[in-house]
């Protein structure tokens, strides 16, 4: 499963990277499936550019991320809501209508990315078909319109398996739309004029679809307009964020609708280090054990200080190197011509030598979910944490949860203030210093190991959190590279704060608070997720099998996420 | 003053812009009617940016000094050479790396070996060397050169103005043809997109006194494409013209993906001729783009290249995710 949630990350991450390269715009991003212009959803709501996990290939992915690119480059949104049909069918056709026309203006020496829209077609028009709506009336009718409207407008054959199917229905369309259609070819350079015909089509689809559904039983299958709906359903769930390029992107519907985040006690939030919570004697006995289980892994701490050197290394100049034979003369050196004249070392080079640049931040998340995965989790940090110590790199260790289950003392106080209405986050909220910066691993080993015990791991405010270590991140020594890796198993979680604000509120806060680090770019953020894709989330996710042995090999792939966290030149 | 050992002292002719050059223009520039050693050999298949080469003629007929700005491989240096070399005006290269010092640029006591004996003798630099001559003097990545060296050129960089060799107690005047000129691939604000390794923060007193600055960018596709095909002969055939195009493709793929912070490094016109020419000898576009280009990428970035190039061509890099549903 986490093979396929990475492979599937990766084809995602290099789908974007086309989008990016194509669009000449560094914020785009896929988000769920769905491409992102920084917090925005791209405004693209035709159904063939849905693409989904679980039966579409890499052709489609392809084809669904160049049509979007396409859309961005070519297409005005503005210009384009204006002119649009306000009933759902009309604007479902002017919306193929707009797209295919984009797709039609890919670069001629862009053989792949046609291939590629002409793929995702062939996919989709096959899906579609297969679906069985082809079987209803208004169904047959979009199918129809949709590829002869493509053939029109790209001047590419309509798709072999599905003509036969048609044939009745566009010999009936001809006479109504067919002087329209044939108009499109010609205008697709000019949105504006293309918009024209395409509205005047998809004007007269709607009628005709809606004649249809008044007094025409349908043909087959089950019931009127499932075609409709299943179109319907891809328009409308985009259609939340089509006005879209201000709107920003939730986590959901919510009463609490926009509401921002607060806490709505900050009294009992408390930030403390993992040796003030927990007996001496009992860290001793935690460390015992995870001493013991690092020694299971068969790691070698120094192979992993090696790995994470080669990530973090540049080359600075530290001073000369004496006693050379040739470079810039070295004044200390000339009386060496007088006292050892055969001796022509008096010169001097400037040194360089490898230093560490970097600095990493790892925040736990320790919520009840995550007590599953603790040792692992614990061995984990403990080998980067003492690898990154054996580098040189700064690095921290933090972890996040609450005080309580179900609100505590804050919950209290919220219903002794009479259950004000939103409240806002309703928590002691509990931030861990595992290992606090300026301590070494030797220091904080006890620290680390406390991770071990079982009672740390409550709910989980991830938001505040992320914010929390970001913060302390840039306020350490002024580094260019910044890091922070983010173990978590799912979103923000928390019980009581959920029941007074509405399902989504956490989840957005913490949604939020990534895209704005991740506009600032200053401080590179990677969720690695333990068994769980994080890729709703963070905008740069890694998954973790949680059922694999800590190894070499995990921590290659783990040296591997800091490494593309540390190089990452790029926002989003 | 020295004077010049070879050929004429001052321009002693004019040539036509529009017929030398390729491009529209009513002027004409002064030059030299015989060359020298130093002056570059003309390539005959040279295509000028008629920007650029406005610019860098006022800086010859004007006595400008005129820096150029771009990313590298875009033929910056060779810009400013081919133009010298159509005017027969002598013509210097120098690389301002972080390793050269004042002394290099002014001149310094050398330990030189003379009769067996090793003495220190004074050894003219490289700018009161071509100062004296009617020479261009080009100072490749000038953004490369350490800023206190640099100073050493503040006076020179003035309209006649004079060097003090003060090891020397000498004031030099510049020779009425000599020219300065300068290419760079930052525009002295440093490395900021990380490409540029070792690119120095420029003075901006300094920066102030270079008369004009041209900025090379990338060509038009078009014109790429004619540069591609005069260096390499076998491709030019209509099918080879096509697939040319579409390397071009390619190659503007990886500089907006650079621009945008996916790759660290693109592909330079240069890297396109290669590309070119390795076409020519390993006749797979593929393995030729391999060796041209892929294996220069940093490992972590070559799938996102094998996803442009399959864009162009349509065609799948091993680099690529396997061809199968996501899920199997």
């Amino acid at each position: 499963m986490t093979v396929d949630a990475n492979r599937h990350e990766h084809i995602q991450q290099i789908c974007a990277a086309t989008a990016r390269a194509l669009t000449g715009v560094p914020e785009l991003h896929f988000r769920d499936g769905v491409l992102h212009r920084g917090a925005h959803a791209v405004h693209a709501p035709a159904p063939h550019l849905r693409t989904h996990d679980d039966h579409d290939d890499l052709g489609s992915f392809r084809g669904a991320a160049d049509g979007l690119a396409l859309r961005l480059l070519h297409s005005d949104t503005a210009t384009h809501l204006r002119a649009r049909p306000d009933d759902e069918i009309g604007r479902l056709v002017f919306e193929l209508l707009e797209q295919f026309r984009v797709e039609s203006l890919a670069d001629a020496h862009h053989a792949g990315t046609i291939a590629n829209l002409r793929h995702r077609h062939e996919a989709w028009s096959a899906q579609f078909h297969a679906s069985g709506m082809t079987e209803t009336g208004t169904g047959l009718l979009l199918f129809t319109v949709a590829q002869v409207g493509r053939a029109r407008v790209t001047a590419q054959p309509v798709v072999h398996a599905t003509e036969d199917v048609l044939e009745a229905t566009r010999f009936g369309l001809a006479p109504l739309i067919g002087g329209d259609l044939r108009q499109l070819r010609s205008l697709r350079h000019d949105q504006e004029a293309y918009a024209e015909p395409a509205g005047r089509i998809a004007v007269t689809i709607a009628e005709l679809a809606a004649a249809q559904q008044s007094n025409g039983p349908a043909p087959r299958g089950g019931g009127r307009g499932r075609g409709t709906d299943w179109f319907s359903v891809a328009l409308s769930e985009h259609d939340l964020e089509a006005h879209g390029s201000d709107t920003p992107r939730t986590g959901g519907t919510d009463p609490a609708g926009a509401t921002p985040y607060a806490a709505f006690t900050r009294a009992f939030d408390r930030e403390i280090s993992v040796a003030s919570l927990t007996r001496r004697d009992q860290l001793v006995e935690y460390r015992h054990h995870l001493d013991e289980l690092v020694e299971q892994t068969g790691v070698d701490v120094r192979w992993v200080a090696r790995l994470l050197q080669n990530v973090a290394d540049t080359t600075q100049e530290t001073g000369w190197n004496h006693a050379q034979e040739e470079g810039v003369i070295d004044a200390g050196r000339l009386s060496r011509l007088v006292t050892s004249a055969s001796d022509p070392r008096v010169f001097r080079t400037p040194r360089h030598e490898p230093h560490p640049e970097l600095q990493v931040t790892i925040l736990l998340d320790c919520s009840g979910s995550m007590r599953q995965h603790q040792e692992r989790t614990a061995v984990i940090v403990d080998l980067l944490a003492r690898g990154m110590d054996l580098a040189g790199i700064d690095n921290e260790l933090l972890g996040f949860t609450t005080a309580t289950w179900n609100g505590g003392r804050a919950m209290r106080a919220w219903r002794r203030a009479g259950r004000p209405p939103r409240p806002g986050r309703l928590n002691e909220r509990l931030h861990l210093l595992v290992k606090d910066q300026s301590l070494t691993w030797s220091k904080a080993r006890h620290q680390i190991a406390g991770l071990l015990r079982p009672d740390f791991y409550r709910e989980a405010l991830d938001g505040e959190a992320i914010e929390w270590a970001v913060r302390r991140l840039q306020a350490r020594a002024d580094i260019a590279r910044r890091v922070l890796l983010v173990f978590s198993d799912g979103s923000a979680m928390d019980g009581a704060t959920t029941q007074a604000n509405g399902p989504s509120y956490l989840d957005r806060h913490l949604v939020s608070v990534l895209d704005e680090v991740t506009a600032t770019g200053a401080v590179a953020v990677t969720g690695i997720g333990m068994g769980a894709d994080l890729g709703h989330h963070y905008p740069h996710a890694h998954t973790v099998d949680p059922d694999a042995a800590v190894d070499r090999q995990l921590l290659r792939e783990l040296v591997g996420v800091l490494a593309e966290a540390s190089h990452r030149r790029r926002a989003w | 003053m020295t004077t010049w050992e070879h050929g004429p002292d001052q321009p002693d002719t004019t040539v036509d812009v529009e017929q030398t050059f390729g491009f529209p223009a009513a002027w004409r520039v002064p030059a030299f009617s015989t060359g020298n050693e130093h002056v570059p050999e003309v390539d005959p298949d040279y295509r000028f940016n008629p920007e650029v080469t406005r610019a860098v003629l006022a800086g010859f007929s004007h006595n400008r000094r005129v820096l150029v700005q771009g990313l590298h491989g875009t033929g910056k240096s060779t810009h400013i050479e081919q133009v010298a070399a159509r005017l027969n005006w002598p013509c210097l290269r120098i690389n301002l790396d972080g390793q050269l010092s004042r002394l290099d640029l002014v001149g310094r006591d050398a330990v030189v070996v003379q009769d067996g004996v090793q003495v220190t003798q004074f050894q003219e630099g490289i700018v009161p060397w071509a100062m004296q001559r009617p020479v261009a003097l080009v100072l490749d990545e000038y953004d490369a050169g350490r800023p206190e060296v640099m100073f050493v050129l503040q006076r020179v960089l003035e309209h006649q103005g004079r060097l003090t060799l003060m090891d020397q107690s000498r004031v030099l005047l510049p020779h009425p043809s000599f020219r300065l000129l300068a290419t760079a691939n930052t525009v002295g604000l440093g490395n900021l997109n990380g490409l540029y390794h070792g690119a120095q923060r420029l003075n901006h007193a300094q920066l102030d006194r270079w008369n004009v600055v041209a900025s090379l960018d990338y060509l038009a596709p078009d014109e790429e494409v004619s540069i591609v095909l005069a260096r390499v002969p076998a491709l030019a055939d209509a099918a080879g013209r096509d697939v040319v195009r579409t390397m071009v493709a390619v190659a503007e793929l990886t500089r907006k993906g650079f621009r945008t912070g996916d790759l660290s490094t693109l592909m330079s016109p240069r890297t396109v001729i290669t590309w070119g020419e390795n076409l020519a000898i390993f006749t797979d576009l593929a393995t030729a783009f391999r060796m041209s280009f892929l294996n220069k990428c940093d490992e972590s970035e070559r799938a996102v290249v094998a996803e442009y190039f399959q864009r162009c061509f349509g065609a799948d890099l091993e680099e690529a995710p396997e061809l199968q549903a996501v899920t199997s």
